[in-house]
Parts: structure tokens; sequence; C-alpha cells
């Protein structure tokens, strides 16, 4: 196994399915880390002929998170990290700020399984088939799932533009 | 479907945080290499500590009578645990000595093993132990005990005891946490140090404890995932 290479591609991939799901970029991080630590000490223990790296990243990322939401019984859509981001600065992109921070509060207010599948398609970039596989659903009802979840979302954003 | 503005949100991680991380990994590999190459010693020592501290542990946990006005019984679903900052005194204890029971009578005795067992793990023995408690007073009821051996040499402990049993630690760092989503047990993390004569959450052994068909069961090891795997086996 090519560790480097594993930790090369994974890093942003299970980076960003934290960042999905906490909306912070110091907590995404955090978990990132103790994702890639807990890995690394089981390294011995990883067999690819039962499951691809990816499949086994994700497993303990996603542990990782539900020992995180245990722990720190925090809900979700309290964390408005990204408020910061609305404070003025040179070369600051407002409009592109503000619609971030949009989408971000709309996906924390998301049903939990809805928020974990936004997470594990456009945070940690999975496919329909490697969802269902981890949420035990179809992959049908994933894309079907996904559609009804990023519409209401494209909607409500919309909405908030046009006021 | 037009999802591009879900995208919007990723970000690359931080160039010192992936630097600092990675530094982390690869020490993390040095160390386990040299631990390996020391024949695992440390890792070996902790755990006989720990399981020390279990079995007086369990010798102790005979009811909440037991318990003072200073401990603190909790109940973990039906698992009572007692958080007690008293080391058991050693006029308290009692030595029982087990019978090796062939591991094919386990089922047939109400000793039920996690299966399908994952392949890295294996039985250390063919044989597992029973602590017949009956006539002594200081200790209530019987307990069996089964040993399972990791891809490390760790070693996973399964201990089956009655229901009414209560687990004494001296640790308040006790979490609950849901086997399967629907059976909740107590994980943490240390063991009496019969040394300093005090509870101590730095030996690297985990317990899980939790109550399944009126046994209470306590798996103990060095990795707290492994042991909700293992205890997971026994849901079917």
């Amino acid at each position: 196994m090519d560790w480097d290479e594993i930790y090369q591609s994974m890093l942003p991939r299970v980076f960003n399915y934290f960042l999905y799901r906490t909306g912070d970029l110091n907590i995404a991080q955090d978990l990132a880390g103790t994702t890639f630590e807990r890995a690394w000490s089981k390294k011995a223990r990883y067999r690819s002929d039962l499951a691809s790296a990816q499949t086994w990243m994700f497993g303990i990322a996603r542990n990782v998170f539900r020992e995180y939401l245990r722990e720190s019984r925090k809900r979700l859509s309290s964390l408005v990290p990204f408020e910061q981001g609305t404070q003025h600065s040179d070369g600051f992109d407002r409009d592109s700020e503000d619609t971030k921070i949009l989408l971000r509060r709309l996906i924390a207010m998301l049903p939990e399984k809805d928020q974990e599948l936004v997470a594990l398609k456009y945070g940690a970039g999975l496919n329909n088939r490697e969802i269902a596989g981890f949420l035990h659903l179809t992959e049908s009802n994933v894309g079907t799932r996904l559609f009804r979840t990023v519409e209401s979302l494209r909607k409500q954003m919309e909405e908030n533009h046009e006021r | 479907m037009k999802d591009d503005f879900m995208y919007s949100l990723r970000q690359e991680p931080e160039q010192t945080f992936s630097a600092s991380l990675k530094k982390r990994l690869e020490e993390s590999d040095r160390q386990s290499a040299a631990m390996l190459a020391s024949g695992k010693a440390r890792l070996r020592f902790g755990f006989s500590l720990a399981m020390l501290g279990l079995i007086l542990a369990i010798l102790f946990s005979v009811s909440s009578v037991r318990a003072k006005l200073r401990d603190l019984v909790i109940k973990i679903g039906e698992q009572g645990v007692i958080v007690s900052q008293e080391y058991p005194k050693a006029d308290q204890t009692a030595l029982v000595k087990p019978i090796a029971v062939p591991i094919s009578q386990a089922a047939e005795n109400g000793v039920f093993l996690p299966a399908p067992l994952p392949k890295v793990f294996t039985l250390a023995d063919d044989h597992y132990l029973f602590y017949q408690a009956e006539g002594n007073e200081k200790v209530r009821g019987d307990w069996a005990e089964v040993t399972w051996i990791g891809p490390n040499d760790e070693k996973i402990t399964m201990t089956v005891m009655e229901k009414e049993v209560m687990v004494l630690i001296g640790s308040e760092s006790l979490k609950e946490i849901l086997l399967k989503g629907t059976h909740t047990a107590g994980l943490y993390k240390g063991g009496w140090n019969t040394d300093t004569q005090s509870w101590d959450e730095s030996i690297p052994v985990y317990s899980l404890v939790f109550v399944k068909e009126g046994q209470s069961i306590c798996f103990t090891g060095s990795n707290s995932e492994d042991l909700i795997l293992m205890a997971e086996l026994l849901f079917p």
C-alpha cells in the first residue's frame, strides 16, 4: 500500500467531509487529524481485499464524527464560524462569502441524514453508489434524496437573494 | 441536476495543518516500528497491570451494598457501575482459582462468543476460564473469561458475569455509548494500579461493560474500537 499516496488523496476529502458536517475550519482539521492518526495506528490491520482505502478511511471518519457529536453535544446549527467572513477586509468578495454563509446555514438546518448525504457527496466527493453503501440505502434512493435536497436548497437560496 | 453551487464550500486544508499532520503520522510510524522491535513489552506490561486491576474490580464488585456514601453509583443501561476514589482494601479480596473449560462447551454453559469472529483475531486458548465463587462470602456470583489475540499480539478479554454484579472503577471518565445504535454500554480507560493503590487512567487499556440477556459482559483491551467491534458481534 502506498500510504503516502493515500494521505495525499484522502486528506482533502476527509477534511471537506468534516467541513461540510461542522462548518468550522478548525474543528474540521482536528477531526481530520484524529481520523488519520486513528487510521495510521491501524494500518497493519487494514485489508485491501475487504474494503477500499476510501471506504476504510470514511468508515473511520464517520465514527470520529459520531464520537465528536456525542462528546460535544453541540447542535451544528449553532455553529456559525463563517460569520467572521462578513467583516470587510482587503480583496474580500462579500457576495460570495454571504452566499456561502447562507448555504452553510441551510445545510445545518437539514435533517441529520440529509446533512450526512450532502457531506459525503459534496464534501467527501463520493458517488451515489458509495454513499448508498455507507447509509444502507439503495443507489436510486440516494439519487432521489439528493435531488430533492439540492433543489430545496437552491430554491431557498434564490428566495433569499430576491429579498 | 444543477448542483455546482453545492461545491462552493469546499476548501483545501491549510498547508501548515497538512504538513504538521504528516509529521505526526510519520512520527507515529516510527514509534510503532520501535515498539514492534522491542517486542511490545510496554503494551504487555500495561495490559497485565490493567488485567490485575480488572480482576480486583470483579472481586470487589459485590453489590450496591459495597457502595459507600462517597461513591457514585451509575446505571449504564442495566449495568451498575460504582465510581469510587478508594482503592479496594486487601482484606476484602478473595482468591478464586479458575477452572479451564473446553471452549466447545462455552455456549452450553451460557458463555456466548462473538461471531463471526474477525479473521484478524484468534482465540488465545482452546479453553476458557471459569471462576466459581460459590461459598465465598467476599465475592458474588461466578464468572467466565475468554481471551483472543489480535494481529499485533494484543489481547481482548471477554468476562461474563451475573447481571447483578456491579463494576467498581475509580474513573469518572466513564462514557455511555450505543452498540449497534440501540444497546447501551459503558466505556472507560485505565485500571486499579496495585503499586500506587489508586485508579490509573494512564494504563492503556479500555473496558466496555454492558448487560445482555441477564448477563453482565465486560470486554477489555488496548483498542476501544476493537472492543466495540467484538461486542457488537454479540448483537446480530
